[in-house]
């Protein structure tokens, strides 16, 4: 390993560096707790758990029809993409009203309570921090970064000759609450409302509470789907593995006869 | 035992659907009731179980205890356990009241699948049959993936003779759960019971896929044995296939006796071998419920 | 399974000692200037015998592997516990008599008149 440029204050390391992690840490903790007591039970309408069913059915028929009878496949298959009345088919031309989140209060409500428990105390914190812990490099990152990620990561510290991999104590910050994520899976089990990059993925989405226009395509993919599915009968040559399993019996060994089933 | 083995041997009853409900209320008096705080945060599930098993032995102090525990914690806005008292007024009888009860779990929580399914089990023990099994398959309309509805609906269905649709039922089962043998040995046997003989080898096929799933099934060996005696002897089987179907019945029989004899059975299985080979063709023997 | 827990909680403080040792031996050889040496043997058998606690203990606690193929787990259970259907138990069946609160209905309520239960039919007693 070659020789550190910079020999940088021990004292970084006990009262900046620990601390630093350990705030990031406690803090995802305590907004854990604290999304669990504010968030609401969402309630789920009859109409959304009978479309996420009803894909979910379609979805074992197709996995797994090759352990059914073809007359059951094919009686099943028509009932879900029969032309006039298939369940599937109903679906697809069914008209959906896409959930406008500036109009639905709940969901207005819900997103400002997500916004308010992840996205504020970052920036609270990361401005404290930033304030508190500056005008010295709190540490260097293992990786050559280019100069352009001085200005974002070096806030405070006007040195123009400082290498890029040296960064501030606000940016170590940064570091910690997206490193941490798996932490909190370890600590506080998965789905834990520390996770804050899925709640950035979930507003980005804009997805609230149910799939606005995503049961159309997903019942017209499974329609599809379904159509191409063919049938082949996974028992037709159940006997010969059977006797596989189980063993023949010395003096008679039995030959089966390849007659298909259909 | 101490007060973790019992909570240990509750929760693996708990998650195997075990309906050991006398040994339940058993080990509550002698271990848990003393102190069911000592349970830390499982005592709500074991507070919920042992009061369900108390209402299937009718112990009303036990079911009492309990849900008046749960209720000082939850109170009656919780649908869970207003569906325990609902399931109280079962127990005692009082139909009226249960559907009540349910009817405004329903009107609270439209989407609510364990307060429609208590009131067809109300139909069901009222032995309303027919109506049961209306509500059921509009319950299945909405539910499609319920595992449990369609094995009601199958045993319903077998309990009025109607084979057909419980094999429907049972194929739905199978599509669940394809890696589960007990599944494909039950639609053996209603295809067995349905008789004919396209059913009878559709019944053998399945019987042999309950095989390659577990080969330890015997129930799956003296199916075969019975299925392939069948159509050995029936009468529009063409000779070369009556063959095949024999060498079936031979080696099946060879099969249990073989298993009996590894097992140290202290039964010879070869009276009942003997007595399903001789009946005459056609006969009645098929799924028992 | 407490005990495994002990020797998983004492090899994370061997290693965190021995993280500490190669820490402070660092500050000290760089002090001397002596950092070309390689790190002390005797830390590095510390490390090695944390790493090989650690194992052992997590692997003890972490319990029984599962089976991998679906089917041999699922062959273990029998019909009866299969079949159970607890959203769906009936509750007025037989042992409703096994219970201390049971009251047996009257023969005076059942309809049958002034027969008891018990008594067979003359008919039958040829």
């Amino acid at each position: 390993m070659s020789e550190p440029e910079l020999r940088l204050d021990p004292a970084i390391r006990i009262w900046v560096f620990l601390p630093i992690v350990l705030i990031t840490f406690l803090v995802g903790i305590v907004r854990h707790y604290v999304s669990v007591l504010l968030t609401s039970a969402k309630s789920v309408a009859l109409n959304q758990v009978m479309d996420s069913q009803l894909l979910i059915r379609s979805r074992m028929l197709r996995e797994n029809a090759k352990f059914l009878p073809k007359q059951s496949f094919l009686m099943r298959r028509h009932h879900m993409n029969n032309e006039d009345n298939g369940i599937l088919k109903n679906q697809l031309s069914r008209t959906t009203v896409q959930p406008n989140p500036m109009t639905d209060p709940s969901m207005m409500t819900d997103m400002l309570k997500g916004n308010l428990t992840n996205v504020l105390p970052m920036i609270v914190i990361g401005g404290w921090i930033n304030w508190h812990f500056s005008g010295f490099v709190t540490t260097k990152v293992p990786f050559p970064l280019t100069l352009r990620f001085k200005p974002m990561l070096q806030r405070g510290i006007e040195l123009m000759s400082l290498d890029a991999s040296w960064v501030s104590s606000a940016s170590w910050y940064f570091l910690n609450v997206f490193g941490l994520r798996s932490i909190y899976a370890l600590v506080l089990g998965e789905n834990n409302s520390a996770d804050q990059s899925r709640v950035m993925q979930d507003q980005m989405s804009m997805q609230a509470g149910g799939m606005p226009q995503d049961p159309k395509q997903a019942f017209k993919a499974e329609w599809e789907a379904l159509e191409v599915t063919e049938h082949h009968f996974a028992l037709k040559n159940v006997e010969v593995d059977m006797m596989a399993v189980v063993g023949p019996t010395g003096d008679d060994l039995y030959h089966q006869n390849q007659k298909s089933i259909h | 035992m101490n007060v973790q083995e019992g909570r240990e041997l509750l929760r693996s009853w708990r998650e195997d659907n075990v309906r050991r409900s006398m040994d339940v209320v058993d080990l509550w008096d002698s271990l848990l009731s003393q102190d069911p705080e000592a349970l830390g945060d499982e005592k709500w599930m074991v507070l919920e179980q042992v009061a369900v098993a108390a209402m299937d032995v009718q112990r009303r102090d036990v079911v009492e205890r309990c849900l008046k525990r749960l209720k000082a914690e939850f109170d009656l806005d919780s649908i869970r356990v207003r569906r325990l008292y609902g399931m109280r007024h079962e127990m005692m009888g009082d139909w009226e009241s249960a559907l009540k009860l349910y009817d405004t779990i329903l009107e609270e929580d439209s989407a609510n699948s364990s307060a429609r399914k208590r009131k067809i089990a109300i139909h069901r023990a009222k032995g309303e049959r027919p109506q049961a099994i209306g509500e059921l398959s509009r319950y299945l309309n909405d539910f499609l993936c319920d595992t449990e509805a369609w094995m009601e609906l199958c045993d319903l269905y077998l309990e009025e003779r109607d084979y057909a649709k419980a094999a429907y039922c049972c194929e739905e089962l199978i599509l669940h759960n394809p890696n589960n043998h007990i599944y494909f040995q039950r639609y053996a046997e209603i295809k067995y019971t349905q008789g004919g003989m396209d059913n009878i080898e559709m019944a053998k096929t399945y019987y042999a896929k309950t095989l390659s799933l577990n080969p330890d099934n015997i129930r799956a060996l003296y199916g075969i044995l019975l299925a392939s005696f069948q159509l050995a002897s029936s009468n529009k089987m063409p000779a070369p296939k009556k063959q095949e179907f024999m060498k079936m019945v031979m080696w099946s029989s060879k099969q249990i006796q073989k298993r009996y004899q590894t097992k140290n059975a202290p039964i010879d299985p070869s009276r009942f071998i003997q007595a399903f080979v001789s009946q005459p063709p056609n006969g009645q023997s098929g799924a028992s419920s | 399974m407490a005990f495994f827990k002990a020797v998983l909680f004492m090899s994370l403080g061997v290693l965190f000692h021995a993280a500490y040792s190669v820490a402070e031996w660092r500050y000290y050889s760089r002090k001397t200037d002596q950092d070309t040496e390689s790190i002390p043997w005797d830390i590095i058998i510390q490390t090695l015998a944390g790493f090989l606690l650690a194992m052992i203990a997590v692997l003890n606690i972490a319990g029984e592997f599962k089976e991998i193929r679906a089917t041999v787990e699922l062959s273990q259970k029998s019909w009866e516990d299969v079949r159970n259907r607890p959203s769906f138990y009936l509750f007025n069946h037989r042992a409703m008599a096994l219970s201390p609160d049971y009251v047996p209905p009257s023969p005076s309520a059942s309809g049958m008149g002034r027969s008891h239960l018990t008594k067979i039919p003359d008919k039958y007693l040829s």
